[in-house]
């Protein structure tokens, strides 16, 4: 296993092409790692890019050490003044490198493609990774020095959790510690979005200032100790930066190519400029957002940031510079492509790990008006010139989105598979209000993650309950013991002997997802503990408002704190309930014990039960007949998290979300035969829309289905809806513009999110292989479109070649 | 209550007329063309599809046939004796996988426009609507008419795909419903015509020029078929035919699909159409096209 080390990210895109695990990106096709297939017209960006995808993966052990250090000098002290102490150390002394061709410093670790480790959090592979990709495991294996392990086995945020807080046995060993570990405990909790219009405003002297102004006042010790670790934080971004001043000055000085060397001696003088000062050009401006941003990462935030709404702050940057003639759209671009290329050199876990960064840009005000601007359109184009898995590109539509550039962000999808991405202010903006946010604040909204949301500085995405759906069906079939005898649940729904109809069924449902939302809501909270006492990040918490104010992290409550629900496979949910009540409760071809039994033994010898449970209405068709029980599912979580789940800090209620990534595979590879009709093993439902391979009556059908959930009061933290199209659809601008009024009018209903994968011809032989698992894919044949599952192999064929060479 | 006979009504389509609109397509058609792409809609009657891949051997219909058309094969799957088979109905709604299928069913009015409405959103938005296709929709001209009226009554836009082989007097009352008429012309030679259609041109093309100069919205619809009529004769016949209708919207050329092919087996029907009759490329659509074009045809695609 030792060799994966090996891998650079070029062999991943290469790799990740065949699998398309990460639902959250879709299709992730291998042409992603044809540099020839990229467009940017900068040469030095085509390089860069080829310089970053080139870099094996390593592990950078500079942070590991200092914290190590730093932390065993201050055990006297209180955890978040040693982790600024540490914080501020690591950027004292940290060995500097600037990429040739970069115009923008400032990188994650020491060592190009190298990742840091977080020690003071745990020392881990990332659990969802390797559940996504069991065969790329072990990159820290042998890297972590043991004396380092053995210090924090049982001091970091992982061993504190443990004997803390679960009062488990200290480790004896460092190997005694899991080599998988959640995501929170290795990369802290991430999926956030920091306000730098602050930043901005007033440079790190500002923020440094204000911080000092704070403390000069304060006598809490405790709200003492958050200031002085921020100060301390802020002084280590601010020394880190003039650290790169020196560097850069340095490179240029050896630097022979005169071109470079000038480039470099300008990123010095920025560097130097923006340590404290506050920036005045679009270069400037963007080049302290990434120092900060990176910084924010290399605190431990290492999932999920989405630096705040970029063309909306760099817009006056951008004006000024044009009125002065400091800049042409040209140069603006070439920025841009740089800054979506330091996001994706921001290697965490190594090459395969997706650190779902995003940037979302356009939008509207909270009175409507359109966002767009020249900014936009650059970062939409700069980023899809790049093909890159990440950073994840999103566009807020609107109602009065210029379709302009809705057009041109649709004419993109071809070469960038995916991006981007749209959220719709006619939704998500309503839905935070329901939550308690400000209605202005709800309109600064910004996607975090995969299909997470987040305000600027506001609020920030946690997840803290779970609702199982299938769980909670295969208990009620069961009478709480589950098909393999695995549970031990009584007393909490009457025995299948007394459900006698459907109602009595989804009452039983019900009871058992009321069981486990509370369970999980219940182990979830000592996590939401470990946050507030041991990830503490008091830098990244200087960009959340009332923070520096309150004097406290981010971690114990920023102005919104409402957590969230998550689930997954809600339209397996919804079809097997479905299939239920048809084919037990109103056709009674079957009881309910033999639709557990045709499950526990995945159909076997049930064929004919399983074609009865699949000729059942199935969400995604826009069928009326689903409708109560789209409501119904709905229902079965959203009240017992009302009344079950509050935010601990404040009491503020819970939001809800649709969980995706990759969970719809890997959970569906452990997840029995479902009454729905589906089979064993095989992918749960990533897209809020359809299960897979039951929509069948095209994307406006499907589209209505996603409309007719209740997305202002269920779905408040988002949900995700994928449609798969054709390249064919989109080359075109009069079908565009069909594809755009499909859009508009999806939006227009109050569809939250859409994102649009376009198919390659590798999709396109998998659907020739298994068709069952492709019926909603329209292809465009020529002057007609057709389910590609219907058309003959050798029209297959012929849009597959055409697909490959176009 | 007005009913009539469908084979499907499809959403999300945007090949057939402006905007996102929703084809519904009637049964039964008088033509024979040698080409047909939908051969299963020709009789008004409905037939019996059958697709092994989906058959899951079962039996359960083998005992509902009253006509013993239905057998199984060594391994259990349905073969349908297609000389006794009447297309009755009795086995398909107990074909759970639904390898068993009757295609063409009568349907009211409102049962079709309750599929329609559901895309008005969808139309308004992308000025699409309600294409009646087929078949031939003008076989069935009240309820054709019908489903207009009301489809009209709701501000849809409307439009009828038909080879306008039909009365005047069925297509007359239609006028004031249809904004858009896609009017096919399969052939421009009248032998050749009465050879790949088995009807004459003749009463087509009347109804082509009564409807032009009754102000219809027209687009003709070509099927292009290569060793059939996708000869230079016939594309000069339509550079006349467009000369002389100087209002329509323009001509779109089909190409040729065999998709059709598939379905012989689905609906155990046979054809003499040779098999070495391919698709065209694109190029020789483009050339196609070109050619229409640069003779002043205004060419739709």
């Amino acid at each position: 296993m030792h060799q994966s080390i090996e891998y650079t990210r070029r062999q991943f895109l290469a790799l990740s092409g065949a699998t398309a695990a990460v639902a959250a990106l879709g299709e992730l096709p291998r042409a992603l790692a044809a540099e020839a297939a990229i467009s940017t017209p900068h040469a030095d960006i085509a390089a860069l890019r080829h310089d970053i995808v080139s870099s094996p993966v390593r592990v950078a052990l500079h942070r590991a050490e200092v914290f190590t250090r730093v932390f065993r000098q201050t055990e006297d002290q209180p955890w978040i003044v040693r982790k600024a102490l540490a914080l501020r150390e690591y950027f004292q002394t940290v060995p500097l490198y600037v990429r040739e061709h970069d115009l923008l410093a400032g990188s994650i670790s020491e060592l190009p493609g190298g990742m840091p480790v977080i020690v003071e959090l745990g020392i881990g592979e990332n659990n969802i990774y390797t559940a996504e990709r069991p065969d790329r495991r072990g990159y820290l294996r042998d890297q972590v020095p043991e004396e380092i392990r053995d210090y924090w086995k049982n001091r970091n945020m992982w061993g504190l959790f443990r004997t803390e807080l679960l009062g488990q046995a200290p480790y004896e060993r460092a190997e005694d510690v899991p080599a998988e570990l959640g995501y929170r405990f290795i990369s802290n909790q991430g999926h956030l979005s920091p306000d730098y219009r602050e930043l901005l405003r007033g440079g790190i002297g500002g923020l440094l200032s204000r911080v000092r102004d704070r403390r000069r006042d304060e006598s809490d010790a405790q709200r003492l100790e958050f200031l002085t670790a921020a100060e301390a934080s802020l002084e280590g971004l601010s020394a880190w930066i003039a650290r790169y001043a020196e560097y850069l000055a340095a490179e240029a000085a050896g630097t022979e190519s005169s071109p470079r060397r000038q480039q470099l001696s300008e990123m010095s003088q920025i560097a130097a400029k923006v340590t404290t000062a506050p920036p005045e050009t679009l270069r400037e401006a963007l080049q302290l957002i990434w120092f900060a941003h990176q910084a924010i990462h290399i605190e431990g935030h290492g999932y999920s940031c989405t630096p705040d709404r970029l063309d909306q702050l760099l817009w006056p940057y951008y004006q000024a510079d044009r009125q002065h003639g400091r800049l042409d759209d040209d140069q603006a671009l070439r920025l841009l492509e740089n800054f979506v290329l330091k996001q994706y050199d921001n290697s965490f876990w190594g090459s395969e790990h997706h650190l779902t960064q995003g940037l979302s840009v356009a939008g509207s005000t909270s009175s409507g008006e359109d966002q767009t601007n020249r900014l936009s359109w650059l970062i939409v184009e700069g980023h899809t010139n790049l093909q890159l898995p990440e950073p994840l590109l999103w566009v807020r539509w609107h109602p009065h989105i210029d379709q302009e550039f809705f057009d041109f962000c649709l004419s993109r999808l071809p070469q960038s598979a995916c991006f981007p991405m749209y959220w719709s202010d006619a939704a998500i903006p309503q839905a935070l209000v329901a939550l308690g946010v400000d209605r202005t604040d709800a309109f600064d909204f910004v996607p975090v993650g995969c299909n997470e949301l987040a305000i600027p500085g506001r609020w920030y995405y946690n997840p803290a309950a779970n609702c199982g759906y299938l769980p909670a069906i295969e208990a009620a079939l069961t009478d709480g013991t589950g098909y393999r005898g695995q549970w031990g649940w009584r007393g909490i729904a009457p025995p299948v002997s007394e459900l006698t109809d459907f109602g009595q069924f989804a009452d039983a449902v019900a009871a058992y997802v009321r069981v486990a939302l509370e369970k999980s809501y219940q182990q979830q909270l000592p996590e939401l503990e470990a946050q507030i006492r041991w990830g503490k990040t008091p830098l990244t918490s200087c960009f959340f408002d009332g923070c520096v104010q309150r004097a406290q992290d981010m971690s114990e409550g920023t102005k919104y704190n409402f957590l969230s629900c998550g689930g997954i496979a809600f339209a397996n949910a919804v079809d097997s309930l479905a299939a239920i009540r048809e084919v037990v409760f109103t056709s009674k071809h079957a009881t309910l014990t033999d639709v557990a039994s045709a499950c526990r033994e995945d159909f076997q010898g049930r064929e004919r039960l399983r074609a009865q449970l699949l000729a059942a209405p199935k969400h995604g068709n826009d069928d009326p007949r689903l409708d109560d029980i789209v409501r119904l599912v709905e229902q079965m979580r959203d009240e017992p998290l009302k009344e079950i789940c509050r935010d601990p800090r404040d009491g503020s209620r819970f939001g809800n979300s649709h969980v995706v990534r990759s969970g719809a595979v890997t959970s569906g590879k452990h997840t029995p035969a479902t009454p729905d009709g589906r089979r064993a093993g095989t992918p749960l439902a990533s897209s809020i829309a359809a299960a897979v391979g039951c929509e069948q009556s095209g994307p406006t059908a499907l589209l209505n289905s996603v409309c007719k959930l209740d997305s202002t009061n269920s779905w408040q933290c988002g949900y995700q809806v994928n449609i798969r199209l054709h390249a064919g659809l989109i080359d075109e601008s009069g079908e565009r513009e069909k594809l755009r009024a499909l859009l508009n009018t999806y939006f227009a209903q109050g569809g939250q999110e859409l994102q649009l994968n376009v198919v390659s011809s590798e999709t396109l032989r998998a659907a020739q292989q298994n068709p069952e698992l492709y019926q909603d894919l329209v292809v465009r044949v020529a002057g007609f479109s057709e389910f590609f599952v219907r058309l003959t192999p050798e029209m297959q064929q012929d849009i597959i070649a055409r697909t490959e060479h176009r | 209550m007005v009913t009539g006979k469908i084979f499907d009504i499809q959403r999300f389509s945007i090949h057939d007329g402006p905007g996102i609109r929703t084809t519904v397509f009637l049964q039964g058609c008088p033509l024979r063309c040698v080409w047909c792409g939908n051969p299963e809609s020709i009789p008004v009657e409905p037939s019996l599809s059958y697709r092994s891949e989906k058959c899951i051997a079962c039996g359960a219909c083998l005992s509902l046939c009253s006509r013993q058309a239905l057998s199984g094969d060594t391994a259990g799957k349905v073969v349908v004796d297609r000389q006794r088979c009447d297309a009755c109905g009795d086995c398909a709604p107990a074909c759970d996988p639904k390898a068993l299928e009757i295609v063409g069913r009568t349907a009211t009015v409102q049962e079709v426009l309750d599929v329609v409405l559901r895309d008005k959103a969808y139309y308004e938005t992308s000025g699409g609507g309600v294409t009646l296709s087929g078949g031939e929709p003008l076989w069935q001209p009240e309820f054709a008419a019908e489903l207009l009226r009301q489809a009209k009554d709701h501000q849809l836009h409307t439009a009828v795909e038909t080879s306008g082989f039909a009365l005047w007097g069925s297509i007359r009352p239609l006028l004031p419903l249809v904004d858009l008429w896609l009017f096919d012309v399969k052939e421009t030679d009248n032998r050749r015509h009465e050879e790949y259609v088995g009807k004459p041109l003749e009463p087509i093309l009347s109804n082509l020029r009564q409807l032009h100069d009754q102000g219809a919205n027209l687009v003709i619809r070509c099927p292009m078929i290569p060793q059939h009529n996708a000869r230079s004769e016939h594309l000069n016949g339509l550079v006349t035919l467009a000369h002389s209708l100087p209002h329509i919207q323009g001509v779109e050329l089909l190409p040729y699909y065999d998709l059709w092919r598939a379905k012989l087996d689905r609906f155990g029907l046979k054809s003499d159409f040779p098999a070495t009759v391919k698709p065209p490329n694109a190029g020789t659509v483009r050339a196609w096209r070109e050619y229409l074009k640069v003779r002043g045809v205004p060419v739709i695609g």
